[in-house]
C-alpha cells in the first residue's frame, strides 16, 4: 500500500509539474510569422476578442490565414460550415502569445462561421467570393 | 463520521493528501491561465476545494466527506463537459489527465476515511433525521 501511494505521489508531482509548463508548450513564435501571400487575411485575438468579426478570402483555392494572438489566454481560428459549428471545415493550432499562419483548404463561395474553439464567444463570419 | 481517520497522519495518509490538492491545485491553474469567465470559476470552483479539502476548521473536518464527493463529481463533470465540446490539444488532455487522477486519489481517500459511501450516506441520512426528530415541538410527532 505505502508503495503504491508513494508511486501515486510521484505521478502526482509529475502532472502538477506538467501542469505548470503546459502554457509553455503551447506558445507559438513569438515573433510576427509573415504569410507568403502579402494579401492574405489577417485576424488578432487580444482582450479575449478578435480584431475583428468580418473576413474575405478568395473563394475556390487554399489560402493562408494569418493568425497573431497577443495574450497568455490560448486562442485559435477554427472554420464551420454555420454557427450551429456542428460541421468544421478547419481548426487552426491553438497556441498562446504569438503568431502563425495557417494553410486553409479551399472554400466554396458562400459564407461561413468562424470561432476560437476554446473560447467560443470568439466568433465571426468569413465570406469566400 | 469517522474523524480521526481524516486526521490521518500517516505516510501514506499525508502523501494522500498532498497528492489530491497537489492534483488540484495543478487543474486550477492550468483552468485560470486559459482567460474568460467560465474558466476563471472553474479554477476558483478547484482552488476552493483543495482548501476545504485541508483546512482544520472543525466543520469542514466534520464534513470532508461532502467534499470529497463533491470534488469527485465537479473533476467528473469538467471531463464530460470537456469531452463534449473539446476543445481537444495538449494543454486541455493534460488538466483532463489532472483530474482522472484527482478522481482516483479522492476515491482511495474516501474509502480510507469514510469507508463505504453507501453507509457513510445512510448514517448521516439517518444522524439527520434523528436531529429533526429532537427538534420538533412536543406533541407534533402524534
Amino acid at each position: 500500500m505505502k508503495r503504491l501511494l508513494a508511486t501515486l505521489a510521484l505521478a502526482t508531482v509529475a502532472l502538477a509539474a506538467a501542469a505548470c509548463s503546459s502554457s509553455a508548450a503551447t506558445g507559438a513564435s513569438a515573433a510576427p510569422v509573415t504569410p507568403a501571400d502579402p494579401d492574405a487575411p489577417a485576424i488578432t485575438a487580444s482582450g479575449l476578442k478578435f480584431d475583428q468579426s468580418n473576413v474575405t478570402v478568395p473563394a475556390g483555392k487554399p489560402f493562408q490565414l494569418a493568425f497573431t494572438n497577443q495574450e497568455s489566454a490560448p486562442h485559435n481560428v477554427a472554420i464551420y460550415t454555420d454557427s450551429s459549428a456542428d460541421t468544421n471545415l478547419f481548426s487552426g493550432e491553438i497556441f498562446s502569445s504569438g503568431s502563425k499562419v495557417y494553410e486553409v483548404p479551399a472554400l466554396a463561395a458562400g459564407s461561413y462561421f468562424f470561432r476560437c474553439d476554446v473560447h467560443p464567444d470568439m466568433q465571426g463570419t468569413i465570406t469566400a467570393q | 463520521m469517522n474523524d480521526t481517520t481524516d486526521r490521518d497522519l500517516t505516510v501514506a495518509g499525508v502523501a494522500l493528501r498532498f497528492g489530491i490538492v497537489a492534483l488540484t491545485l495543478g487543474t486550477a491553474y492550468i483552468h485560470s491561465t486559459l482567460g474568460g469567465l467560465l474558466f476563471t470559476l472553474n479554477a476558483t470552483g478547484y482552488a476552493v476545494a483543495a482548501i476545504a479539502m485541508i483546512v482544520p476548521v472543525a466543520l469542514a473536518i466534520r464534513f470532508r466527506w461532502i467534499v470529497r464527493i463533491g470534488l469527485i463529481g465537479y473533476a467528473a463533470t469538467a471531463i464530460f463537459m470537456w469531452a463534449i465540446q473539446g476543445p481537444y490539444y495538449t494543454t486541455a488532455y493534460i488538466a483532463k489527465a489532472i483530474e482522472v487522477a484527482l478522481i482516483f486519489l479522492l476515491v482511495v481517500d474516501f474509502l480510507r476515511a469514510d469507508g463505504n459511501p453507501v453507509n457513510v450516506v445512510k448514517r448521516e441520512a439517518r444522524a439527520g433525521l434523528a436531529k429533526l426528530g429532537r427538534r420538533q415541538p412536543e406533541g407534533a410527532a402524534a
